[in-house]
């Protein structure tokens, strides 16, 4: 067999030893420019002028691990974006809704009006509202009220807008759990029937690449719950949940969603933006613990409410633990999105007067340590 | 570790090659310890504790190879030698793969309530456990030579490329090998497309029609529809080829990048024209151990007829168990015995030689195969846990698929798995067939210089891309079932 009988075989060889050859290259600086980082802040931190071999020596050790560490996957993120794009487009190019994931509840459906959504199966989370309950009762013993509110997840409960054959139970198994708090007699805000009748505009308020509800739509539920809360005799400033009172203010750059973090190229980017008072704001934001944050105004403002206010919520709450920050006084945010806080404790260390606890269908009491 | 997976495409398998030829290209000694070494950590990377029952084992059929070796002119130790090889290794399958079955039919045939330990299934048990019997029956019958180093018989039995899902290599294909294999850079080439191939099957197209057959066998039998049914059964039909037959080319691509030459596995099957030619088309490495191994030395078919068809019987219920621990393997096995008897008896394949029968052989071989591969699906289903009865679901699942029960002719979920999947049905038809072969020896044909040169420049491109997009599946973490831990 002479060198031309498998040349075909051989170009292929060429085409993808290239290939590792960069992705090796580029892995390699980016571990490399880490370390670097890493070794002159420890050479920093470590105050020395001119560091001996034996401290640049740990110093490049320990900038390479924190290198090999900060290097998720094995290939270049630069390198695997892009090949997420690939598959992304070749996704689009078949004309497919779904993609599905290793993981079942990764799997990415692409809606009727265009939104990215993942979906779920049926659950049953009698246990976790059982130890909402639970909790509530302890809560309830030290005379703390409570309050559950739903927030809603991408898809509508009024209209789903899923592509034909594709089911979603996320909104059944909310249902079921609801049902559960209900005849425990716990109180509880259903934010899906805030655009009961305008469905659009729940998809509006929704960023189309990312699981989350926008600013817009997370001011218009703190509005609900601010009105529940007058009716309790807990007055917030009104103009606090008037859209009028903020200006957004857009990312300059592209928002990498959630869910176009895992399809790339199946849908095309669009901006982030947050909502900035255009009201006077004077709030100390300070981080307790890991999951744990606290907002206090370090001036008394007789306009706010006195009342402490522990906020526990998933990810959906961010927006709102800053918009409760500018109505009261002391607000401590537990938000369990990846830690894992002891909240009965964080109960005990804050004191609260009222606790409002807030969930999102898709994401369940049970991520919380509520025992 | 699996294949597709990053782990092994960027960092196992590079680092293997790169010390491999790089450090130790001067000695076949260390080069052979250093992927005994990589093979074990190829298969403690999933298994961390059952990588000791494999080192067991291999010194264990070491051990017995060479005194099968010493004892190789005395016949009676040397049979019982191999009897007690024989007992040792089906005891260890047996144990870890079998016992569970047999207490639960113990206790469902006599009404017993015998405790049912639940028993780990070390990957791939199936495979090297052959390849230990093939390796001291190759010895005794002096197809192969004795290996006095126990990493060399290690070296053939844990070797990464066909170690969890085969093809089963025979001792007597790769004895010469583990010693004095030439590696060629022609062959390593070669080795990588065939990889990349490999790779492209199972991630492209088992893995997508995968999501289809999952979905139509984990539906409530009331939720069924009859177009479902179907998609599902024609989903796992061609699922469990290019899985299956994905993972050999990886197996046989693998093995020629290090200078190992494995035979072929598959041999586009699902054009066979009747069963006898699709077993010689299908698994051939498996087809040939059992004619090899067991067939023939039960005599074969010098013998009576009643006894024939006895033989026959016993090594395709053997065929079906080896493929799991539930009856609904065993009946996919006897499956086969009928029709290769019903074959023999009416002798389909010299009897109906006109082309104008060969659409008919076609539509028979198919529907035995869909019937055959739908038990075996509910008999994987049991495997995995997602059912207690397996003949019960594959009864229901044909009702459905022929209408039994009034269930819905179409329905959502079958329009749904159809649109998403449409291309990778198209493609698994085509790719069934013997396209690339034929368009191969087309373009073999080509004597123009520029020509070949274009044609090499575009198989190339052509290979690259389906590496690029089968790794931008494994970067996305798309769905990858594992199918081999059963075997």
């Amino acid at each position: 067999m002479n060198m031309c009988d498998n040349l075909k075989f051989k170009f292929t060889v060429f085409l993808v030893g290239i290939f590792f050859l960069y992705a090796y290259c580029a892995s390699f600086h980016n571990i490399v420019d880490h370390a670097r980082k890493i070794y002159w802040s420890v050479s920093t931190y470590q105050e020395i002028s001119k560091p001996d071999l034996g401290s640049r020596v740990v110093a490049l050790v320990k900038g390479f691990q924190a290198g090999f560490n900060n290097q998720d996957d094995f290939l270049y993120e630069p390198l695997q974006s892009v090949l997420l794009q690939m598959h992304g487009n070749l996704q689009r190019a078949m004309g497919k809704t779904i993609i599905v994931d290793s993981e079942e509840d990764k799997t990415v459906v692409k809606l009727q009006n265009g939104h990215l959504s993942f979906i779920s199966n049926p659950m049953n989370f009698t246990k976790e509202a059982q130890n909402f309950i639970a909790f509530q009762q302890w809560l309830e013993e030290r005379r703390v009220p409570t309050l559950f509110v739903l927030a809603p997840t991408k898809i509508c409960k009024y209209d789903s807008q899923l592509p034909y054959g594709v089911q979603d139970a996320q909104n059944d198994n909310a249902d079921h759990v609801l049902r559960i708090l209900r005849e425990a007699h716990i109180e509880v805000i259903d934010l899906r029937e805030l655009y009961k009748n305008a469905p659009q505009k729940h998809y509006e308020n929704f960023y189309y690449t990312d699981t989350h509800w926008t600013p817009r739509y997370a001011l218009t539920a703190f509005g609900i719950i601010a009105e529940n809360l007058a009716s309790k005799g807990i007055e917030l400033p009104r103009h606090l949940a008037e859209m009028e009172s903020y200006r957004a203010v857009y990312s300059t750059q592209d928002f990498d969603g959630i869910l176009i973090r895992r399809v790339k190229g199946f849908v095309s980017h669009e901006k982030d933006f947050r909502l900035v008072p255009e009201f006077p704001v004077d709030v100390e934001r300070k981080q307790v613990s890991p999951g744990v944050v606290s907002f206090s105004h370090p001036r008394k403002n007789p306009e706010l409410s006195d009342v402490r206010l522990l906020f526990i919520s998933d990810s959906f709450g961010f927006d709102m633990a800053e918009f409760f920050s500018y109505g009261f006084q002391n607000v401590e945010h537990i938000c369990q999105n990846r830690n894992d806080v002891d909240v009965r404790r964080q109960v005990e260390d804050f004191q609260p007067d009222m606790v409002i606890f807030m969930v999102n269908t898709g994401f369940y009491i049970n991520h919380f340590n509520l025992k | 570790m699996v294949f597709s997976s990053e782990i092994f495409l960027f960092l196992f398998l590079p680092f293997t090659l790169f010390i491999y030829y790089g450090i130790l290209l001067k000695s076949r000694m260390l080069q052979n310890t250093f992927l005994l070494i990589m093979s074990l950590v190829f298969y403690a990377y999933g298994e961390p504790w059952f990588v000791f029952v494999m080192i067991f084992s291999i010194l264990w059929n070491w051990f017995l190879g060479l005194l099968v070796d010493k004892f190789r002119t005395r016949k009676r130790i040397l049979s019982l030698l191999i009897f007690v090889m024989l007992v040792t290794n089906l005891g260890i399958l047996a144990y870890f793969k079998y016992w569970m079955f047999i207490l639960g039919n113990i206790n469902y045939f006599i009404g017993s309530a015998i405790p049912i330990p639940r028993i780990m299934l070390p990957i791939g048990i199936s495979f090297f456990i052959f390849q230990e019997i093939s390796y001291v029956l190759d010895v005794a019958r002096n197809k192969g030579q004795v290996q006095k180093n126990p990493l060399h018989v290690g070296l053939y039995i844990a070797l990464f490329p066909q170690l969890i899902a085969g093809p089963i290599v025979r001792y007597e294909t790769i004895a010469e090998q583990i010693l004095n294999r030439k590696e060629k850079f022609s062959d390593f080439s070669e080795g990588v497309c065939r990889f990349i191939i490999g790779m492209s099957k199972k991630m492209l197209i088992a893995n997508s029609l995968a999501q289809v057959a999952d979905a139509a066998y984990q539906m409530p039998a009331n939720e069924l529809s009859v177009a479902m049914a179907w998609l599902g059964v024609l989903a796992f039909t061609f699922q469990i080829y290019f899985d299956f037959s994905g993972y050999s080319d990886m197996a046989i691509g693998l093995g020629r990048m290090f200078g190992f030459k494995f035979l072929e596995n598959f041999n586009y099957p699902y054009i066979s024209t009747s069963i006898r030619e699709f077993w010689r088309r299908w698994h051939i490495s498996l087809g040939s151990f059992f004619r090899d191994y067991v067939y023939i030395p039960l005599g074969g078919n010098q013998c009576s007829t009643a006894r024939w068809t006895l033989h026959l019987f016993l090594v395709w219920a053997l065929t079906g168990l080896w493929h799991g621990a539930d009856w609904a393997f065993v009946l996919w096995g006897l499956l086969f015995f009928v029709f290769i008897v019903f074959e023999k008896y009416v002798r389909w394949e010299t009897r109906f030689r006109s082309p104008w029968f060969t659409p008919f052989k076609y539509c028979y071989v198919f529907c035995i195969l869909i019937i055959g591969w739908g038990l075996f699906k509910s008999g994987y289903q049991a495997n995995l846990g997602l059912t207690t009865n397996s003949l019960a679901l594959a009864a229901s699942y044909f009702k459905t698929m022929i209408g039994v029960g009034n269930p819905k002719l179409f329905d959502g979920s079958a329009y749904l798995y159809w649109h998403e999947n449409q291309f990778f049905y198209l493609f698994a038809v085509l790719f069934s067939m013997p396209i690339v072969p034929w368009m191969t020896a087309k373009c073999e044909a080509v004597k123009n210089v520029t020509g070949k040169l274009l044609l090499d420049i575009t198989y190339a491109i052509i290979i690259f891309m389906l590496f690029l997009v089968s790794v931008s599946y494994v970067i996305k973490d798309t769905y990858n079932p594992f199918i081999y831990f059963n075997f």
